[in-house]
């Protein structure tokens, strides 16, 4: 497998783990495939979860004739102590980490929550 | 000694004056590194020009000179003022308590870092079970590469689109090493305070960077808005809680409207403009003080 490829295939991990997460009960293959939009090659999809469990970050367990798929929370736990860690021994992760959001006023929350419902409402078609 | 020693003071002062239009107006991509770097120019030059004003005092203290073998009228004609002397010593000090801080600060957050690193085979993305809405990225080590690290919480309060542009948002932070920018831009402004105003400017830069880089890898800037928002409202304190960051929420809104609003052409030629002669002033004090720089080290060593 070249760069960009073994690239890709890592950020196609990283989309199925987080769409695991995001569902509230075991996702089946084909289940993942819809929610990732289904353009994804159903075998894509198949090979990205079974590296995902070898790698220890989902657990699967008999579903019909195939897997249903749920992410490792133990794994997560883990991430999680280390993370507190990290944040607990001082304020000062700010110096390496920065967040994705910040948090809101009152004001700006209002106009963004509205602004949110009209996103919402008329789709996102636009390019 | 001449007067351009003072220059990078008061370009310090200038630039730090000129952050805001920058942030306003500047391509986030250009205006991050052209940042980043004049700032480093300024900080460096004005410490130069701190180090000479001290220095040509030292050598007009004549017992002092005379015991370390050098020329007592070295420092020519137009003495430093007293004053201009104790005021910079005590600016040099402080720079250097600020300094030392930060390089012991920032050291000790990278090693916490790297003890975070106990299970990096398990790929870009790691997930940690909490009620926070966390996201991350975690900057490449020598010995590992970067990571996305993102709460499962923030991961149900996304759909699938929305998803996707956070990933994209954290993986153009590690992809361009953002972490590097945050760095210098953090080392200028400990060798010269003056340019504190630089620091946060740099970071809301990087973050417009890494949202028009999502919005390019997901084809919408629509969309990369809608997730930004969601996001934000999601992480947003509930009524009750006592503590609410005016400022730093502030920024979340005008990344959201810049994202609806592309920037005019006429906004990235001001941008241009104006950081062009930020760094041609930069970079001519730079070069004014290194020159006075070199001219007291020939004073030191008395064949000036």
């Amino acid at each position: 497998m070249n760069d960009r490829l073994r690239r890709e295939a890592g950020e196609l991990e990283s989309e199925v783990l987080a769409a695991l997460w995001a569902a509230a009960r075991p996702l089946t293959p084909g289940e993942v495939r819809e929610e990732l939009g289904g353009s994804l090659a159903y075998t894509t999809v198949m090979t990205t979860l079974s590296r995902l469990h070898d790698k220890g970050v989902v657990d699967r367990r008999r579903s019909g004739r195939g897997y249903a798929y749920s992410p490792s929370v133990r794994e997560a736990d883990l991430a999680a102590r280390q993370f507190r860690m990290l944040l607990d021994r001082g304020h000062d992760s700010d110096a390496v980490l920065q967040g994705f959001v910040s948090e809101l006023s009152a004001d700006e929350e209002r106009v963004l929550r509205a602004l949110l419902d009209d996103e919402t409402g008329d789709g996102d078609h636009q390019g | 000694m001449r007067t351009v020693v003072y220059i990078p003071l008061v370009c310090a002062l200038a630039l730090a004056a000129g952050v805001p239009a920058i942030v306003r107006s500047a391509p986030p991509r250009l205006g991050a590194a052209v940042l980043v770097t004049v700032a480093l120019g300024v900080a460096l030059a004005a410490d130069a020009a701190l180090v000479i004003l001290v220095g040509a005092r030292l050598i007009d203290a004549a017992p002092l000179a005379s015991l370390l073998g050098w020329r007592a009228e070295a420092s020519g004609p137009h003495p430093v003022p007293l004053p201009v002397s104790v005021a910079a010593a005590a600016c040099a000090m402080v720079v250097l308590v600020l300094g030392l801080a930060e390089w012991r600060r920032s050291s000790a957050a990278a090693r916490r870092l790297r003890a975070l690193r106990g299970h990096d085979e398990t790929g870009e993305l790691v997930v940690v079970r909490s009620s926070a809405l966390l996201a991350f990225a975690l900057p490449a080590t020598r010995t590992s590469p970067g990571r996305i690290l993102v709460s499962d919480g923030m991961l149900r309060a996304l759909d699938a689109d929305e998803r996707r542009v956070l990933l994209a948002h954290e993986r153009s932070h590690l992809r361009h090493r953002h972490d590097r920018y945050r760095r210098l831009v953090g080392i200028a402004a400990s060798l010269n305070p003056l340019l504190r105003p630089a620091v946060g400017a740099v970071d809301f830069l990087l973050e417009r960077w890494a949202d028009e880089d999502a919005a390019g890898e997901v084809g919408s800037r629509r969309l990369t808005a809608r997730a930004l928002t969601r996001a934000a409202v999601a992480v947003s304190p509930r009524p009750g809680r006592l503590w609410q960051p005016s400022f730093a929420s502030e920024r979340v809104s005008r990344r959201v409207s810049a994202l609806l609003a592309p920037p005019s052409a006429h906004g990235r030629r001001l941008a241009l403009l104006l950081m062009v002669s930020l760094g041609l002033i930069g970079a001519a004090t730079a070069a004014a003080a290194a020159h006075d720089l070199a001219h007291l080290f020939d004073l030191l060593r008395g064949d000036g």
